[in-house]
């Protein structure tokens, strides 16, 4: 990602120079100042085989237009992005577009390079470039996005915290802002700030459901619950310490009350996949697959109950997938073995609509994985457990073929 | 084993070392530090499966032309690889295995077998020494040419007779024989083949003799396989052949140099190799480790591949550097095996971005050489992962050594 960052950052400055050299000498008068516009631009599918979560989407920030400054200089642009309504500034998912160490706001620097005065753009020229993926916004919906830049002489920078101008304003030459409506599918930080506790709450009910799945509550389930709930108190402020514990308390007690007289929780799961992002969401899985490996048995039910979650909440399933693996080769138990325990089809998370010429590839698909896997685990538990792992598929090899 | 050897043909001092295509790099380690504690000291490593096709190419008596598959299913580990041969000029275009199915898996579930059986008879345990491994490999061999074998056992515990028929035993190896079918399945769909392509399939190893193996290859690959020689003795001797092909041409006999002069061998990266880096992961929208791929497996030796990475933070002084192995194209840290780990360090105060260049070198003798460079200071991580090397060299930096 670093890498394809980079690359984007080098690509937009130089197409700025180019344009810029090609376009100064054309005998065309300008009227405008430089203003800007943003255009979608193609989904960045970096590679056709990978899963949909590499790819990328980017949006081009243009500009056209007299350049904003009266004399020759080093001109620089700063860009920000604010939610309309809220006037709150975007967050950055990268390091390289945060606005500074101590800040997550998104900022994207130009380098114009050196500019003589009255060069002019008589077409849209790229100035820079966003990628989706890498913006954080404030809240879920159809919101209005403002892309905000700022023109500035390079030896006289202006000072911005948090998106805003806190000094030397007086260095601005020029402004230019576009407006932008996106619509977006997860929640924002500030959703997810006002949810946080709603969700917590709503997570310990669910992670009781995922304790409780063979009907009762083992006590190293009970604890890892408490452990979990203990963490998420010790970590909040003092003064929602209280009100927190209660909180998730009084959850713990009536999930367990529902639970155990047979009670459905199907509408926590709906109401906690409204409110919670993509984040939580799987630290919510995170959290279930310490419940599920507590007491170092994978059983059916708990794995039937992690698929149904990761449908529910809307989670990818190869992700899941990924995070159960993780925790399948450390369980210090033989797995799959009779009894009330997992299946061979839920242990692997073979899902259960898939046409038998399907089963095949997904076996033949897994059996390379967990064989290349054998050699690179732990000696002992976890290369027993691949090698579960793989005996698990042969079998499944044998039932789908004899279909 | 060397001793035996010396008996007969004089001192050892030098060997060649095959191994198995799926072994793990501690397996690997085992392999040569078992060497040298049998005084033996290691010149080349080669591919197992290598040495096999090499053998074959060589002593067929055929002049070759076409895509060969070579299955090797021995004592241990099993196998499988496909090769490309014109004439003298052998390419192996991919390999895989898997490291614990061979013969010995069988011997045990002939002795689950007959455990079993024996407690139904009896009422009680056997022991292990009552009905040794010996003692199942040789019913193994009767059920090859058998259709069943009767185990006559007395032990202080009881005395029993004990049918075992073949198909029973086909029956409880059945998943052993699934996994090998997989794997060649899979070594093809890796090459981008269909059976169609495979002129041959060529059987190596002592456990190929075994009816249900046969079955089970052609059941793959659509044709007949072929055994050719002796199949316990195809790597031994396909690795005699890689010796004198690497040796100086002065120490061999005028006949010796003739007959390798015109072998022209081609191999593969049989793993792939990697090293761990921080990724913003979309879908979990959070940033991670993942193990990013430098050499891919069924890379072309020698090969070296250079990319470029960035580092994250204001500020960084030090980068982690990993060499990372894996039998798959794997992105989880956690399922790869890290064959080296150690530091770059960087110049102080410099912002996020710093370009630095990972290079990994990897040649036909399994020699890794890999560097970590910062391109702007040119500060430099290498390290030397070769047979009897294991040396890593950055350059220090003597204010770390200062007291404070």
């Amino acid at each position: 990602m670093e890498l394809i960052f980079f690359l984007l950052v080098a690509y937009g400055l130089y197409s700025i120079f180019i344009s810029s050299d090609s376009q100064s000498s054309l005998p065309r008068s300008a009227r405008d100042t430089l203003y800007i516009s943003v255009e979608k631009d193609v989904d960045l599918g970096w590679d056709k085989n990978k899963p949909k979560n590499e790819d990328f989407t980017l949006y081009k920030v243009k500009g056209e237009g007299v350049l904003p400054n009266q004399h020759g200089m080093e001109l620089s642009a700063a860009l920000y992005i604010y939610d309309d309504e809220s006037n709150l500034p975007l967050l950055s998912n990268f390091t390289q577009t945060d606005e500074s160490p101590n800040s997550r706001v998104f900022r994207r620097d130009i380098n114009l390079g050196y500019q003589a005065p009255g060069l002019y753009f008589p077409e849209k020229v790229e100035l820079t470039n966003v990628i989706l993926e890498g913006i954080h916004h404030p809240h879920k919906g159809k919101r209005t996005l403002d892309f905000a830049m700022y023109f500035f002489d390079s030896k006289r920078p202006i000072n911005f915290r948090n998106g805003i101008i806190v000094a030397k304003k007086e260095n601005l030459i020029h402004y230019s802002s576009v407006k932008k409506v996106f619509d977006f599918d997860e929640p924002g930080y500030m959703d997810e700030i006002k949810n946080n506790d709603a969700s917590k709450s709503l997570m310990v009910e669910i992670a009781m459901q995922m304790a409780m799945s063979d009907g009762s509550l083992d006590k190293s389930e009970g604890d890892v619950i408490k452990r979990w709930i203990k963490k998420e108190v010790e970590s909040a402020s003092d003064s929602k310490k209280d009100e927190l514990k209660e909180n998730l308390n009084s959850s713990l007690e009536s999930s367990y009350k529902k639970l155990s007289s047979g009670e459905s929780i199907d509408s926590t799961i709906t109401k906690f996949s409204e409110i919670a992002s993509q984040n939580i969401k799987y630290q919510l899985i995170e959290f279930c697959l310490d419940v599920l490996s507590a007491d170092g048995v994978a059983d059916e039910a708990e794995l039937k109950n992690l698929e149904e979650l990761t449908k529910k909440i809307g989670l990818s399933f190869n992700e899941v997938q990924k995070m159960k693996d993780k925790v399948l080769v450390k369980i210090d138990t033989k797995i799959a073995e009779g009894g009330e325990s997992a299946s061979d089809e839920s242990l692997l998370g073979m899902k259960s609509d898939l046409s038998n010429e399907e089963a095949l590839i997904f076996i033949k698909k897994e059996y390379r994985k967990w064989n290349g896997r054998l050699n690179t685990l732990n000696a002992g538990n976890e290369r027993d457990n691949a090698q579960r792992m793989l005996d698990a598929l042969a079998r499944l090899r044998k039932k789908y073929e004899g279909k | 084993m060397k001793e035996d050897a010396e008996q007969n043909i004089g001192q050892i001092t030098e060997a060649v070392v095959t191994i198995p295509a799926n072994f793990a790099n501690e397996a690997r380690e085992a392999t040569l530090a078992a060497a040298k504690t049998a005084g033996l000291s290691v010149k080349n490593i080669i591919n197992e499966p290598t040495a096999a096709a090499l053998y074959y190419a060589y002593s067929s008596g055929e002049e070759l032309n076409g895509t060969y598959a070579i299955y090797d299913l021995g004592g241990g580990t099993f196998d499988i690889s496909i090769i490309k041969v014109q004439g003298s000029d052998i390419e192996v275009i991919n390999s895989d295995g898997v490291s614990k199915l061979g013969g010995d898996d069988f011997d045990a579930k002939i002795i689950e077998m007959v455990q079993s059986k024996f407690k139904e008879q009896t009422n009680k345990t056997l022991d292990d020494e009552d009905f040794t491994k010996n003692d199942a490999e040789d019913h193994k061999k009767t059920l090859s040419a058998r259709d069943k074998t009767n185990i006559r056992i007395a032990s202080p515990n009881g005395r029993a007779t004990i049918e075992i028929t073949r198909e029973e035993f086909e029956n409880s190896i059945s998943t052993l024989i699934a996994q090998s079918e997989m794997t060649c399945e899979n070594v093809l769909d890796e090459a981008n083949l269909s059976v169609d392509d495979i002129n041959e399939v060529i059987l190596v190893g002592g456990s190929t003799r075994m009816p249900c193996v046969r079955e089970s290859v052609e059941k793959v690959f659509k044709k007949e396989p072929r055994t050719f020689g002796n199949p316990d003795e195809a790597v031994a001797l396909g690795a005699a052949l890689f010796v004198a092909y690497k040796a100086d041409p002065s120490n061999l006999t005028p006949l010796q140099q003739q007959a390798v002069a015109k072998v022209n061998i081609s191999d593969v990266a049989t793993k792939f190799f990697g090293t761990s880096i921080l990724e913003w992961n979309e879908e979990t929208k959070q940033h991670g480790m993942k193990n990013d791929i430098l050499i891919e497996k069924g890379s072309k030796l020698p090969c070296s591949v250079t990319k470029d990475y960035v580092t994250v933070s204001d500020g960084q002084t030090s980068i982690n550097c990993t060499v990372n192995e894996s039998n798959v194209e794997e992105t989880d840290p956690d399922f790869v095996k890290k064959i080296w780990e150690g530091d770059l360090k960087l110049p102080e105060g410099r912002p996020a971005g710093q370009q630095v260049n990972v290079t990994f070198a990897y040649d036909e003798n399994q020699t890794m050489k890999c560097s970590f460079l910062d391109v702007s200071s040119d500060k430099k991580t290498e390290i030397d992962l070769s047979i009897d090397n294991n040396s890593s060299k950055s350059e220090v930096d003597i204010n770390d050594f200062k007291v404070e």
